[in-house]
């Protein structure tokens, strides 16, 4: 088997492989997160909308089970849990955006590994200052990415990764919505 | 180690896959650039690992505000920059994660450059922001030994390609 016969000590391609996988084992972080200003500007909203996108290249990643379909069902859920109205009708819009890709080597059987992104954006209908014309902003969003082994539950630490820009933005709007109050909130 | 060059080439061909162009405002972000004057530069703090990976952010600075120049594009700052309408600033971000002990070799980064801007919020008209109208990010895996020159070269790229959306409203 190709695979065996690369195991042999003096293949590079396994230490790569091992350092590689190694490395990527626990990769994940926040690396943008949204500010105050940014939390501000949920304030008042009344009804959002859904979007989910699901980007994968390959086979591999597609065979993760993280579908559109599902990760729509499953922010609509957590959003209206948290009392957050979701209306397919809604000007704002939260849109999630989930790319994974598989790691290969032509010479090494089976994937190294995957790396993924998950970013979360919030978008309404702003007016600019400078000309007055019509723009859709993004004014609240956080992204994470991380790499992951394929034998490391990249399932769940994608999950996990979506999970928690869903908190935070839940979070942000609570906040922002509770001090000054949602008055006309349906 | 061919094997070795081999692969970071697979894993940077792979992973450019990832970089997602998400200019917003979707329907034309370009149209959001019109009628600017020139823009300031912001390079976002960056994370710990980026900095030890050889990254400053004045460089980046002065990278970005280089490439705006020589395009045309005039660069404000200070209170230039205050008194602009709108205060309309490119900002970068950079994130990123270093492998640690023998497994140093390799980046996983993030970069993102977006043109922020005052506006008032449509459904709120007292809310009066900056909020970004042109965004474009990504991320990408590299060898440590290419990363700030790979990263100078994504950013370089995004800013690049915000120049040609501004050129495009606003000819010289």
């Amino acid at each position: 088997m190709k695979g065996d016969a690369m195991r042999g000590s003096r293949n590079p391609f396994w230490l790569v492989f091992a350092l590689i996988a190694t490395m990527i084992a626990g990769l994940d972080t926040p690396s943008f997160s949204a500010t105050s200003s940014e939390r501000e500007t949920l304030h008042g909203v009344e009804a959002l909308n859904v979007l989910v996108r699901v980007k994968t290249q390959d086979a591999g990643a597609r065979s993760l089970g993280i579908t559109q379909e599902k990760l729509q069902k499953d922010l609509e859920e957590t959003l209206t849990t948290a009392g957050i109205k979701v209306a397919p009708n809604a000007r704002p819009y939260l849109l999630l955006s989930v790319s994974m890709i598989s790691i290969s080597h032509p010479r090494i059987d089976g994937i190294l590994a995957y790396v993924y992104t998950a970013q979360l954006k919030f978008r309404q209908g702003a007016i600019i200052d400078s000309t007055g014309t019509r723009a859709t902003a993004t004014t609240w969003d956080e992204i994470r990415f991380g790499a992951s082994s394929p034998t490391k539950n990249l399932d769940s630490r994608i999950r996990k990764s979506i999970k928690a820009l869903v908190s935070s933005f839940v979070n942000d709007y609570l906040t922002a919505n509770s001090a000054k109050g949602l008055g006309n909130k349906d | 180690m061919n094997g070795r060059r081999q692969l970071i080439l697979v894993l940077l061909l792979g992973l450019s896959w990832l970089c997602t162009s998400s200019a917003l405002a979707a329907e034309a972000p370009w149209a959001s650039l019109r009628g600017l004057k020139g823009v300031g530069v912001v390079v976002e703090e960056l994370t710990p690992d980026a900095k030890r990976g050889g990254l400053l952010e004045e460089q980046l600075r002065m990278d970005v505000e280089w490439r705006l120049r020589k395009a045309g594009i005039i660069v404000l700052s200070g209170a230039n920059l205050r008194r602009a309408p709108g205060v309309p600033y490119l900002s970068v971000s950079v994130g990123a994660l270093q492998g640690k002990g023998r497994l140093a070799p390799l980046f996983v980064y993030s970069a993102k450059v977006e043109l922020k801007q005052g506006v008032t919020l449509v459904r709120e008209d007292s809310l009066n922001v900056s909020a970004a109208t042109w965004v474009l990010s990504g991320v990408s895996m590299i060898g440590s030994s290419r990363f700030r020159k790979g990263v100078h070269g994504r950013v370089a790229s995004y800013v690049d390609r915000f120049i040609s959306d501004y050129l495009a409203v606003n000819p010289r």
